[in-house]
């Protein structure tokens, strides 16, 4: 009997340590920023507006958004065909893939943006080579440019989209390839028709995950962007740390929570990834 | 249709080979079984005959023409594959129109050549479902459907009935006769259950550890199987080792447990100095005392009786432990023996088969 009330106790405790840790610690801090929204300054609707209305402001989210629908693309374009060569490649080659994934992810941000920039500075490996190849005869400003922001994205991004791709790619049964062979079809066709329609829940996952993920990128375009390329998150930044204006970074936060959250719902909803899952 | 024949086909993997020298004739309008043991390479030649396994050596020819080179795509074979292989995101009428949309077919020919194939296998009213809202039986019927519906030269079937239970699988044996007999389609079905051969083909090929051993009508290999092997894997059958054989013309006489037996023989047996003796239970039967006729008959023991209701299985121990099967009818038997007791189990000379290998 003793061991039933254990059981039910640790239970208890389980159930509710995850609620008793994001309590304080994540819905608490949430609603400060919420209230500094609306009070700082002054009490008011007044950073909201700001929020639609300033054309610096604006201007931030459009380039965040291009940034990041680019950044989407590329990675899952990328993480599709290395999920692919890991999932069905030989031996030899999906261990090369499985470095090529995992060293990188194990690698700090900061140090890959800053590999980064050694390569692609003017005087950097990059413009060395395309020079004494005869490429270019100038050297090419690579650094502090848009180019350089979604270069060191999705060179961040690509695990996180891979996984979800492997992930569903595993389940194919290779005898429905092998099927769709059998009657004739072409590989185009095959791919079309049956690779690409079951692998279209992992291709929505990625999308998702890389998408929102990049949305709150800080280090890197901050980094490679060299204060020319300024995402909304790094903008977040210079109104809470250098300008000071609590109010109006709450402002922008809560608005970018508010826009992750909607687009989230909205592909969950336009797509409905559970109908895609067998 | 078109006739199918391999010359030589081979197949290694590294240093080991799975499948050596099979030359085999498959008849247009015919229903072969590759019959075998897993691991005796039936399944790797069913992979060469539908082209997604290249043979080490040997040829394929269609008609007369070479097609060992020929990619899967283009042979124009259907296949039922182990597991079915459907595509999960298609319904059951879509899985079926598939082949017929890499084909280019006009979509009123599409329709029309659908709905006619899933009446022919009995899908009726099921067409709009996914096949995970499908049994079994019915997405074998679906798989059968979509590799029948382009009209292929040949079907190819893998195990296609082992994931089944045994009263469905009884009716989709059934329903494959069938479709053979309505299709006219060539058919060649792999499987390890032998009453599944018996009861379908027109010809079976036995496969051992990469060979083909025997082929035959059902009726041939069971009455005359070539090797011990054969003999055993097909059907129930009792096997006693003949000491000293001497051929007497065209009969073969032999001991065992002091007891004379014969059986008849043809070819010549000379080099042999020890061979065996196959028969069939349904050619013995049991009794008291020692038959007067001249049938071969040993003394055996009653080891253990198995009640299986219509009938009741002896296990029958003889001379040098030598360990017999027999079944005798439950209820109408001349007399019912008992576990421990010692009978005569006896059997026409003609009936008894002369294995040397």
């Amino acid at each position: 009997m003793g061991s039933v009330r254990q059981t039910q106790v640790l239970q208890t405790v389980l159930l509710w340590t995850l609620p008793v840790l994001v309590l304080p610690f994540y819905i608490a801090p949430l609603l400060g920023v919420f209230e500094w929204s609306l009070s700082r300054p002054e009490p008011g609707l007044q950073n909201y507006v700001r929020l639609v209305t300033d054309g610096d402001v604006i201007a931030v989210l459009l380039r965040t958004f291009r940034i990041c629908l680019l950044v989407t693309l590329i990675s899952v374009l990328c993480a599709y065909l290395l999920a692919y060569h890991w999932v069905f490649g030989s031996p030899a080659r999906r261990l090369i893939m499985e470095i090529c994934i995992f060293i990188p992810f194990w690698i700090s941000v900061l140090i890959r943006a800053f590999g980064w920039i050694v390569l692609l500075r003017t005087k950097g490996v990059a413009n060395d080579i395309l020079l004494f190849s005869g490429v270019i005869s100038d050297p090419l400003y690579l650094v502090r440019t848009e180019f350089s922001v979604v270069l060191g994205m999705v060179h961040f991004m690509v695990p996180f989209a891979v996984f979800p791709l492997a992930s569903v790619m595993r389940q194919i049964d290779p005898k429905i390839l092998l099927a769709s062979r059998g009657m004739g079809a072409s590989a185009s066709f095959t791919f079309f028709n049956a690779f690409l329609p079951l692998t279209l829940a992992g291709i929505v996952a990625a999308i998702i995950i890389v998408f929102v993920f990049s949305l709150g990128f800080f280090i890197t375009p901050a980094v490679l962007g060299g204060g020319k390329i300024v995402m909304i998150a790094e903008y977040i930044y210079i109104q809470m740390f250098q300008t000071t204006n609590w109010g109006f970074g709450a402002a922008l936060s809560v608005g970018l929570l508010a826009i992750v959250a909607i687009l989230s719902a909205l592909l969950f909803r336009v797509i409905r990834p559970e109908r895609l899952v067998r | 249709m078109a006739q199918i024949s391999t010359n030589g086909v081979s197949k290694r993997y590294g240093g080991i080979t799975v499948l050596s020298e099979i030359g085999i004739e498959i008849n247009d309008g015919e229903f072969l079984t590759l019959l075998g043991p897993s691991g005796s390479g039936k399944t790797t030649f069913l992979m060469i005959l539908a082209g997604f396994v290249e043979p080490s050596a040997g040829q394929l020819f269609k008609n007369g023409s070479d097609i060992t080179q020929l990619p899967a795509e283009q042979r124009n074979f259907g296949m039922v594959f182990q597991g079915y292989a459907l595509f999960p995101h298609l319904t059951a009428r879509q899985n079926i129109d598939y082949p017929l949309r890499i084909r280019g077919v006009p979509q009123d020919k599409r329709r029309s050549d659908v709905e006619r194939i899933i009446g022919t296998v009995g899908l009726d009213g099921h067409g709009d479902k996914k096949p995970s809202q499908l049994s079994g039986g019915q997405q074998q019927r679906v798989a059968l459907a979509r590799a029948l519906v382009f009209g292929p030269d040949l079907l190819l079937l893998d195990e296609p009935l082992s994931a089944l239970d045994r009263n469905m699988r009884e009716q989709l044996q059934v329903e494959l006769k069938r479709l053979h007999r309505e299709t006219g389609t060539t058919f060649v079905f792999v499987t390890h259950d032998q009453s599944e051969a018996l009861a379908l083909s027109d010809k079976i090929a036995i496969f051992d550890q990469g060979k083909l051993v025997q082929t035959g009508t059902p009726e041939t290999i069971y009455r005359e199987p070539n090797t011990r092997f054969v003999a055993e894997f097909l059907g129930s059958i009792n096997i006693v080792p003949l000491q000293g054989p001497v051929q007497d013309g065209s009969v073969l006489r032999g001991t065992f447990g002091g007891q004379l037996l014969a059986a008849p023989q043809s070819s010549d047996m000379n080099g042999y100095t020890s061979c065996c003796l196959a028969i069939r239970p349904e050619h013995m039967r049991v009794s008291r005392d020692r038959p007067q006729d001249s049938t071969n008959a040993l003394k055996v023991q009653v080891r253990d009786l198995t009640y299986q209701g219509a009938t009741t299985d002896l296990v029958l121990s003889a001379a040098d432990e030598l360990i017999l099967t027999f079944s005798v009818p439950s209820t109408t038997a001349e007399f019912q023996p008992r576990a421990g007791e010692k009978i005569w189990l006896s059997w026409p000379a003609d009936k008894g088969k002369v294995l040397t290998v």
